[in-house]
């Protein structure tokens, strides 16, 4: 027994060591390629950039399952994109509300037959429309399929342009995120998939879909600390393992794809919690296989921002879908680990992903209850265990303000001081029960995976940050809470 | 209970791991406050220098502005972000005007110096050099477009082609085939703004001298140059070219009327691809003689095929409603007849 709790303590402590050198040197490798990355696309964001016959034509497809109460104000934002060609393919998932007949009355829409070819699996398509005054707005309706995989499909089918960006519906876009999302595929033909940045927009001043303000919700400690969670995964784990050719994965809600290359894998999959993450490995997987020249990019200053969570059991619900998904795409695509042709993605980056992302809440739930054993039979060394905790706090901190330096550097996205202190001081306080309640949820998720568990989908999504003037204190009379089938929302 | 009792090597290299990284997060807190601090002072010092320069800058749209104040060393840079802005978005005599401010105030020699600088003042040093016409900066300003990164190097050709044109252009030209990386909108874009008069000419003469990727790299470019007289080089590659790709790329650009019997025979090209882009052609080019080659096209095997053809004839400039009814039904392919029909009902829906 003993020994047993000896071994797990040892494994804890080699994980601990592992992890953090690996994130440590994710942080270095980002420090110093952040700074050129963002620097090439200085001047496009100071100076006036006219547009051109050249620039790929790119369709914005947004899927949309019981929308009614923001997909008019989303579709509205996204018409004023700042791109010189673009269309907009709403896809309604066989909503049971007024999606299709809100934007109909909204956007004048004309049913057309149906001319789409069908490539990719999803439901039947019911009907097609176009907006008779915003010709490049097209809505296609089809039956539920059950996931927003099934939407994406048809989507994907439906679309008419070279490169395709997947958006949820309350996703908000910078005006040039895609301008600087198009870059790579511009600079390298060989790119098949490019990833922006997520940001959290609880807590901004958004009108009619067009961030006015950008701010923190300085009340809501669940909030603060995904704004910096996804600081940690958007300005060093992606931007560290993006230096060195390896991103296992790109954002679901931001993203900008190849078409041809995503017919050409099939599409997404209608197996997974977490299709947006699982094209990219499969992606990955075919090119190798087919050892064709290929890149997967990602562009740390294309912001989009979306809602995050605010209360805990719909953070819990996130979460442990999120890992469950996690590790069935990895589970899917087992075939990259050490895949012959895979270079640092498949001997460093995947067996890193494998280890230190998908086994994680395993080793440290088990250092927690072995820690937890010792103590109550006494053995515990306290002395050890206090400095120990040190170690781990002080390193989890020194992780997120060396993100939040990096923030600093390149970004200033949060103007005001009071919102750095904020964040500073959330750095702290997310150590002492936030990263450990994390650590449970996504081992609730590993078990899931293992045992083969569904949960409820039903996730509430409140877009109290929508159309307020107050960025603080949302007005109850603006909130709307929209119940969100589980999987239109995308994984971080 | 070895590792919770007796290993204090551990112990002790945790205690000092952890008191280094709380010194280091407290550093780095500081460094980040620090950082804040000297943005605050930035933005303001940039506030007041805009609004010290612009309506000065704006002045030159009416003349050369006098008495000009002084430029210190550290707002060169945050000068020449709005300078350059100017230059983007006024008109010629407002440019000249801009530029002799610029050499009253010696920015052209600090550009020149800024060259070997970080990123962002090399960029603005390139720009600079470029609206100034500041020809002592050419050779270095062609080594950076000759070997350096895919933005740095495009900059310098902007600038370069901005410097002189004539001499610009065919250097730029014929660094195209090899460059793969670069960004064929930029390339576009500066090939524009130099202008068809002096890209017509070696763009026709370095495209004759290429093939494959190469050429279909350059045969991008073709809308740059004027129509008519790259139109003898397009026809001669719809002749003779059997590469996928140039016959494409010459689709795309025909529009010579004379080259339809080429395009014509291109729509029974292997290549789907080939196929569709020949659809797309004669819908612009097309008369009412290839009104049964659309027709028996919209049957073909390829659905991208099928449905460009059926927009190219309802794009023919004698189609109308009815007849496009009545060809839908009168077609012996189903495929043909349902997607002919479905274009029909399209077009009868946004009349």
């Amino acid at each position: 027994m003993w020994e047993v709790l000896l071994a797990i303590q040892w494994l804890c402590l080699a994980f601990f060591v592992g992890i953090n050198v690996s994130y440590i040197s994710l942080c270095i490798l980002s420090y110093f390629s952040l700074p050129k990355i963002v620097q090439r696309h200085t001047l496009l964001r100071e100076l006036p950039q006219p547009h051109t016959a050249y620039e790929i034509p790119i369709s914005l497809m947004v899927t949309a399952f019981n929308e009614e109460a923001v997909i008019v104000e989303s579709i509205r934002s996204l018409l004023q994109t700042d791109y010189p060609e673009f269309e907009i393919v709403v896809v309604n998932d066989g909503s049971k509300d007024r999606t299709l007949e809100v934007l109909i009355e909204a956007f004048n829409l004309i049913k057309l037959p149906v001319t789409v070819q069908q490539r990719l699996p999803h439901k039947p398509i019911r009907a097609v429309y176009r907006s008779k005054p915003f010709p490049n707005l097209r809505v296609i309706d089809k039956e539920n399929g059950g996931c927003k995989a099934d939407a994406s499909n048809a989507g994907i089918d439906a679309s008419i342009y070279p490169l395709v960006s997947p958006l949820d519906a309350d996703t908000i876009l910078e005006k040039d995120t895609h301008k600087l999302l198009v870059q790579p595929f511009l600079e390298d033909s060989s790119t098949i998939a490019v990833g922006g940045a997520v940001r959290i927009a609880n807590g901004c001043k958004v009108k009619e879909g067009v961030m006015l303000e950008k701010s923190i919700a300085y009340r809501k400690p669940l909030v603060l600390f995904q704004v910096l969670e996804y600081m940690r995964a958007f300005l060093f784990v992606r931007v560290g393992w993006a230096a060195l050719d390896a991103l296992p994965i790109i954002s679901g809600a931001i993203g900008l794809f190849d078409r041809n290359a995503v017919i050409e894998v099939g599409g997404y999959s209608r197996q997974t919690h977490a299709e947006d993450l699982e094209i990219i490995l499969r992606l990955h997987l075919h090119y190798l296989d087919k050892e064709k020249k290929y890149r997967i990019a990602n562009v740390p200053d294309a912001n989009c921002w979306t809602e995050a969570p605010e209360d805990y059991r719909t953070l819990r619900k996130q979460r442990v879908r999120w890992h469950q998904g996690f590790v069935e795409c990895l589970w899917f695509n087992r075939r990259l680990l050490f895949h012959r042709k895979g270079g640092v993605l498949s001997w460093v980056s995947i067996p890193f992903q494998i280890i230190f992302e998908a086994l994680s809440p395993a080793i440290e739930i088990g250092g927690y209850v072995s820690t937890l054993i010792l103590f109550l039979f006494g053995y515990l060394n306290y002395e050890g265990a206090f400095f120990f905790l040190l170690l781990s706090v002080g390193l989890g901190v020194l992780l997120t303000v060396t993100a939040m330096l990096l923030e600093e550097l390149m970004f200033h996205t949060y103007p005001r001081p009071k919102q750095l202190l904020t964040l500073l001081v959330a750095a702290f306080v997310e150590n002492v029960g936030y990263r450990q309640i994390n650590a449970f949820w996504r081992f609730t998720g590993l078990i899931y995976w293992a045992i083969g568990y569904e949960e409820s989908r039903a996730m509430v999504r409140s877009a109290s940050w929508q159309n307020t003037e107050d960025a603080e204190v949302p007005s109850q009379k603006d909130t709307k809470d929209s119940i969100i089938k589980d999987g239109q929302g995308s994984s971080a | 209970m070895d590792f919770a009792t007796s290993s204090e090597t551990l112990v002790w290299l945790a205690k000092w791991v952890g008191f280094i990284s709380l010194v280091l997060v407290g550093l780095v807190s500081i460094h980040i406050i620090v950082l804040r601090y000297l943005l605050i002072r930035r933005n303001r010092r940039e506030a007041a220098l805009h609004e010290q320069w612009q309506p000065i800058l704006v002045s030159c749209l009416d003349g050369e502005p006098e008495n000009l104040p002084v430029l210190e060393e550290r707002d060169i840079t945050s000068f020449l972000v709005l300078w350059n802005y100017f230059h983007e978005t006024l008109r010629l005599a407002g440019k000249d005007n801009l530029n002799a401010v610029a050499k009253k105030l010696e920015l052209d020699e600090w550009a020149l110096k800024a060259l070997d600088d970080s990123i962002r003042e090399k960029l603005l040093a390139i720009q600079t050099l470029g609206w100034l016409q500041e020809e002592r900066g050419w050779d270095e300003l062609l080594e950076i477009m000759r070997h350096a990164s895919p933005v740095t190097s495009l900059c310098a050709a902007k600038a370069i082609l901005r410097i002189d044109p004539h001499k610009g252009v065919p250097l730029f030209l014929e660094l195209i085939p090899v460059r793969s990386h670069w960004s064929f909108s930029t390339v576009g874009k500066i090939l524009k703004e130099a202008g068809a008069d002096v890209v017509t000419k070696p763009l026709i003469e370095i495209a004759s001298r290429h093939e494959g990727d190469e050429l279909v790299r350059l045969l991008r470019f073709l809308d740059t140059a004027y129509e008519e007289e790259v139109a003898p080089l397009v026809s001669k590659l719809l002749r003779d070219s059997n590469d996928e790709n140039v016959l494409m790329s010459c689709l795309r650009a025909v529009v010579d009327p004379l080259d339809l019997p080429m395009i014509r025979a291109l729509l029974r090209h292997d290549s789907w691809r080939v196929r569709t882009q020949a659809a797309i052609c004669l819908g612009e080019l097309g008369t009412e003689e290839d009104i049964p080659r659309l027709v028996h096209a919209a049957g073909d095997q390829n659905w991208w095929v099928r449905f460009r053809s059926a927009h190219a004839l309802a794009e023919l400039p004698t189609m109308t409603v009815p007849r496009l009814k009545r060809i839908a039904s009168e077609h012996q392919n189903f495929f043909g007849s349902d997607i002919i029909s479905k274009v029909q009902k399209e077009r009868e829906a946004f009349q």
